[in-house]
């Protein structure tokens, strides 16, 4: 059970939400946002990967 | 199938999802559904070896293969269906959740279709009232 994955994710979580208090306090909010959405899109190709990994699983165990 | 290892798992990520939802509520989502989706990953990865016995007890019994093949079906149905629709309700989209729940449901009855058929002709053999 590789849980590297879990903190991975929040580590991504964590950094994107100090930049994103960084980049409003200097007055880029677009700044922000685009780096929240970066952010988010990194996590989910993380997370996509593992959830094809399970379905996959899931049909060969099963028998789809 | 270590028990200890799932549950600080879930503790933790917990922890961890709680300190995101101040600030980016995704993140703390992103972070739920990819611990469900390890633990359930370790828990299919030591199911295996329970799915190949029960194989091996229906191929030396007189019973069809194809009624366990078809339970199977619906159990791994019931699984992804499970699955997706906590993960829904965890993200409080109430609506897609029973949504998918009732899906999960016809899917399985398609399946089991055939089961039913069969044992209702059967039932009508015994009883003789069949034509």
């Amino acid at each position: 059970m590789d849980v590297d994955m879990i903190f991975k994710i929040a580590a991504v979580g964590i950094i994107v939400a100090v930049l994103n208090q960084l980049l409003i306090r200097s007055g880029r909010e677009d700044q922000a946002l685009l780096t929240t959405i970066a952010g988010l899109v990194v996590a989910l190709m993380m997370i996509i990967n593992e959830i094809s990994d399970l379905f996959d699983t899931i049909k060969q165990v099963f028998g789809f | 199938m270590n028990i200890i290892s799932i549950c600080v798992a879930a503790i933790v990520t917990s922890v961890l999802a709680v300190l995101l939802k101040k600030h980016n509520a995704e993140y703390s989502l992103i972070l739920t559904v990819c611990c469900v989706t390890l633990i359930l990953m370790y828990l299919i990865s030591s199911v295996v070896f329970a799915v190949s016995g029960i194989e091996d007890i229906f191929a030396n019994s007189s019973i069809d293969i194809t009624y366990m093949e078809t339970l199977l079906k619906c159990v791994g149905i019931c699984f992804v269906t499970e699955f997706t629709c906590d993960c829904c309700k965890d993200a409080s989209q109430n609506a897609l959740s029973s949504v998918v729940l009732m899906s999960g449901r016809i899917c399985v009855l398609i399946t089991a279709f055939p089961l039913f058929k069969e044992f209702l002709s059967l039932s009508l053999d015994l009883t003789g009232g069949g034509g």
